[in-house]
C-alpha cells in the first residue's frame, strides 16, 4: 500500500480542520465531542466519528502542529458538573494545510458546518 | 433509583481503554482515559429524550468502530516510547521484530482466531440445544471458557513485546485449554501442545534475552 505524503491531509483530517475553524470562529476552543457532533451535523450523519478514529486523528494532528491542544480549568468543569475536557485550536500551520489541500470534492465545507 | 442511559456500556468503553493503554507512559495513558471520560459525559449530555433510548447502543458503535484506530494508536506510542528509551537505534533504523517475536505474532493469532471461533461458534450454537440438557450446558460452559480464553489472548498480543513471558503465558494457556477437550481430533490436540511448548520456549528466550541486555558489558 502506497504511503500517503508527510504534508498530505486525510479526509477525516480535512474535516477536523475545517469543522474546528468553523467552531472557534468567535475566538473559542473545541473538544473532541463537540467536534464529532459538529462533524456529523455537517455531514447530515446520525453517527459520530468513533471514539478510536476521533481522537487518534486529534493526537496525530497535535503531534504535526496543525493543532494545539490543553487540557481546560479542573475548577471550570467542577462548576458546570462535568468532566474537565482537552480543548483544540487550528494553527497558523494547519491553516495553511487546508488551503493547500482544498480540492472541489471535499464534502464538508468551513461554510456547510458554519450554517448547520 | 435507575443507572444513567448507556451505564453499562460506558463501563465496558472504559474498561477497553484501561485494557489498550496497559504499560503506556502514566501520562498518555491518563490523558487519554480522561477525554474519553469526557467525551462520553457529553455524548450523554447531549442525549435528547427520544436518543436517550439508544444511546447505549450508538456509545458501543462508536467504541467498537474505533478499535482498530485504538490498537494502532497503541502500537504508535509503544513505538514513541521506545524510541526515546533507544534514540541512537531508532534514528537510523526501525528495530525489526527477531524471528522469535515475529513467529510468535503469528501463533499467538492463530491461537486467537482459534478460540475466537470455538468459543463465539459454541456459544451461537447452544441455540441448537434444549435449554437446560446437558448439551446446552456444554457448549455454554465451552464457550464462556472460551470468551474468557479469548480476553486472555487479546491481552496477550497486546503485551507480547512489552511483556514477552506474561503474554507468552496467557496465549499458551488459551491454547492448550481451547484444544486438550476435543480428545478425539488428535491433530487438534497435537497443534495445542505444539503451541504451549513453543510458548515456553519463547518465555525462556525472551527472558534470558532481557537478562542479557541488562547485564553490563
Amino acid at each position: 500500500m502506497a504511503r500517503r505524503r508527510a504534508d498530505q491531509l486525510l479526509p477525516l483530517e480535512i474535516a477536523i480542520l475545517e469543522t474546528g475553524l468553523a467552531l472557534t470562529r468567535g475566538g473559542s476552543e473545541f473538544h473532541g465531542f463537540a467536534l464529532a457532533a459538529a462533524m456529523a451535523d455537517a455531514d447530515g450523519s446520525r453517527r459520530l466519528t468513533a471514539h478510536g478514529t476521533l481522537y487518534k486523528a486529534l493526537g496525530r494532528m497535535t503531534e504535526s502542529d496543525l493543532l494545539t491542544a490543553r487540557w481546560e480549568e479542573a475548577a471550570i468543569g467542577e462548576s458546570e458538573g462535568r468532566p474537565r475536557r482537552r480543548l483544540y485550536r487550528v494553527t497558523g500551520v494547519g491553516e495553511a494545510s487546508l488551503l493547500r489541500s482544498r480540492r472541489p470534492d471535499v464534502a464538508i465545507t468551513a461554510a456547510r458546518v458554519a450554517t448547520a | 433509583m435507575s443507572a444513567p442511559p448507556g451505564e453499562r456500556v460506558v463501563g465496558l468503553v472504559l474498561r477497553w481503554c484501561s485494557l489498550y493503554t496497559q504499560g503506556l507512559d502514566g501520562d498518555v495513558a491518563a490523558d487519554r482515559r480522561d477525554e474519553l471520560i469526557s467525551d462520553l459525559h457529553d455524548h450523554r449530555a447531549a442525549a435528547t429524550s427520544t436518543s436517550r433510548s439508544t444511546i447505549g447502543r450508538d456509545v458501543a458503535v462508536r467504541a467498537l468502530l474505533g478499535v482498530p484506530a485504538d490498537l494502532s494508536w497503541r502500537t504508535h506510542q509503544l513505538r514513541i516510547a521506545r524510541s526515546a528509551r533507544e534514540p541512537e537505534v531508532t534514528m537510523t533504523a526501525r528495530t525489526p521484530l527477531d524471528g522469535w517475536t515475529r513467529t510468535a505474532y503469528g501463533v499467538a493469532a492463530i491461537v486467537t482466531a482459534w478460540t475466537a471461533v470455538v468459543g463465539i461458534g459454541m456459544l451461537i450454537d447452544s441455540r441448537n440445544a434444549a435449554v437446560g440438557s446437558y448439551d446446552f450446558q456444554w457448549r455454554i460452559s465451552l464457550g464462556a471458557v472460551g470468551i474468557v480464553m479469548l480476553a486472555l489472548c487479546v491481552h496477550g498480543l497486546l503485551g507480547l513485546r512489552t511483556r514477552p513471558v506474561r503474554a507468552a503465558a496467557e496465549v499458551g494457556v488459551a491454547a492448550i485449554v481451547m484444544t486438550i477437550w476435543m480428545m478425539w481430533a488428535g491433530l487438534v490436540v497435537a497443534a495445542g501442545v505444539a503451541a504451549l511448548a513453543f510458548f515456553a520456549a519463547y518465555a525462556v528466550h525472551s527472558r534470558s534475552t532481557r537478562r542479557a541486555e541488562t547485564v553490563p558489558a
